[in-house]
């Protein structure tokens, strides 16, 4: 274990997590504010207390499983996820897909709960509010459980876990203190860097998982991270290109 | 009575047909997680069915294998963000 892999595992881990914590946290401020705290706190609570159980109940079962077969299963989902990511990050750069707007996400969300009928559904609980907040939290930690899973694959749990925790904290105590969706995160860039480094994590799984030996060892994770840079800043001008062509108009005169 | 019991049936359906859709929902969040683009998630299932099936039986030194998955990712990944512009 180098401090290379470390490095990047807690950077992935941070960086990643924080772009899901942002997105949770947009959900439940509008629930909050729109529909009221209390209902807003208790959806958070129950996503958090699925997230706890999901985390006690399979944490210990992903230990027997071989760590062959876990680097190949992680390597194979990390890359789908990020390569997921850094296509829609290029989209996004190069002005083919529109960029990633907390404040407007913000302002539909509550739109939408404005619109929709405040029944009581328990205890004086509004349930669009718990079920809004509850799912938002449920889904994003999903992700933020996934990614600490995959980025901490190779014994470095623990590290990708304190990334995961720092961004947690950062989110929660700025989110608390504005009350306002983190508008100034940037978050498309952000998903940009999350996209490469998962995708070179999950290169690197695979090729771990399937016993391929990497010319320098651990450092050529930064090899990859260079690599896919490399190659999204070219999907960024083709893209662009691409999409100049496709508007521009025939050259062929009409007939 | 039979209405009473006719509602409670009626009840408990609606019950099951709302857990029915918020499952299949939350599953199809899930999916989404992974899966935005068919083509380019197929593309890259194809890549890594070829490392484990093609790469070790090809004479390709060791330390290439590696490089050479990446090599075919990064080149369809270049090839379907080509593509979606020109839509």
């Amino acid at each position: 274990m180098s401090w290379a892999h470390v490095g990047t595992a807690v950077t992935a881990a941070f960086l990643a997590s924080l772009v899901e914590f942002v997105e949770a946290l947009t959900i439940v401020l509008a629930v909050g504010t729109i529909r009221g705290w209390r209902s807003a706190l208790v959806g958070t609570a129950g996503g958090a207390a699925l997230l706890t159980l999901l985390v006690v109940g399979f944490g210990p079962a992903l230990q027997r499983v071989p760590l062959s077969t876990l680097q190949l299963v992680v390597g194979v989902l990390l890359l789908l996820f990020g390569m997921r990511w850094l296509r829609k990050a290029i989209l996004r750069s190069a002005g083919v897909v529109g960029l990633h707007d907390e404040t407007a996400i913000y302002a539909k969300q509550t739109a939408q709960l404005q619109m929709e009928s405040r029944a009581s559904w328990y205890a004086g609980l509004d349930g669009v509010a718990v079920a809004t907040s509850f799912k938002a939290v449920a889904l994003e930690g999903l992700e933020v459980i996934f990614i600490v899973i995959a980025t901490g694959a190779g014994g470095m749990l623990l590290a990708a876990s304190a990334g995961a925790a720092i961004a947690g904290a950062l989110v929660i105590g700025v989110g608390v203190t504005l009350r306002r969706p983190l508008a100034r995160v940037p978050e498309n860039t952000l998903k940009f860097v999350v996209g490469v480094l998962l995708s070179a994590f999950g290169v690197f799984w695979i090729g771990e998982g399937l016993g391929f030996p990497w010319p320098g060892e651990d450092l050529a994770l930064l090899g990859l991270v260079a690599g896919f840079l490399i190659i999204s800043a070219l999907g960024v001008w083709s893209a662009r290109r691409g999409t100049v062509r496709a508007a521009a108009p025939s050259s062929v005169p009409p007939s | 009575m039979e209405r009473e019991a006719r509602n409670g049936t009626r009840g408990s359906s609606e019950l099951g047909a709302a857990v029915v859709s918020a499952l299949i929902r939350a599953a199809r969040e899930v999916w989404g997680l992974f899966v935005e683009d068919g083509s380019f998630t197929i593309g890259i299932m194809i890549c890594v069915a070829l490392a484990i099936g093609l790469l070790p039986r090809v004479a390709l030194p060791s330390p290439w294998r590696g490089p050479a998955l990446f090599a075919a990712l990064a080149a369809m990944l270049l090839e379907n963000v080509a593509r979606t512009a020109r839509k």
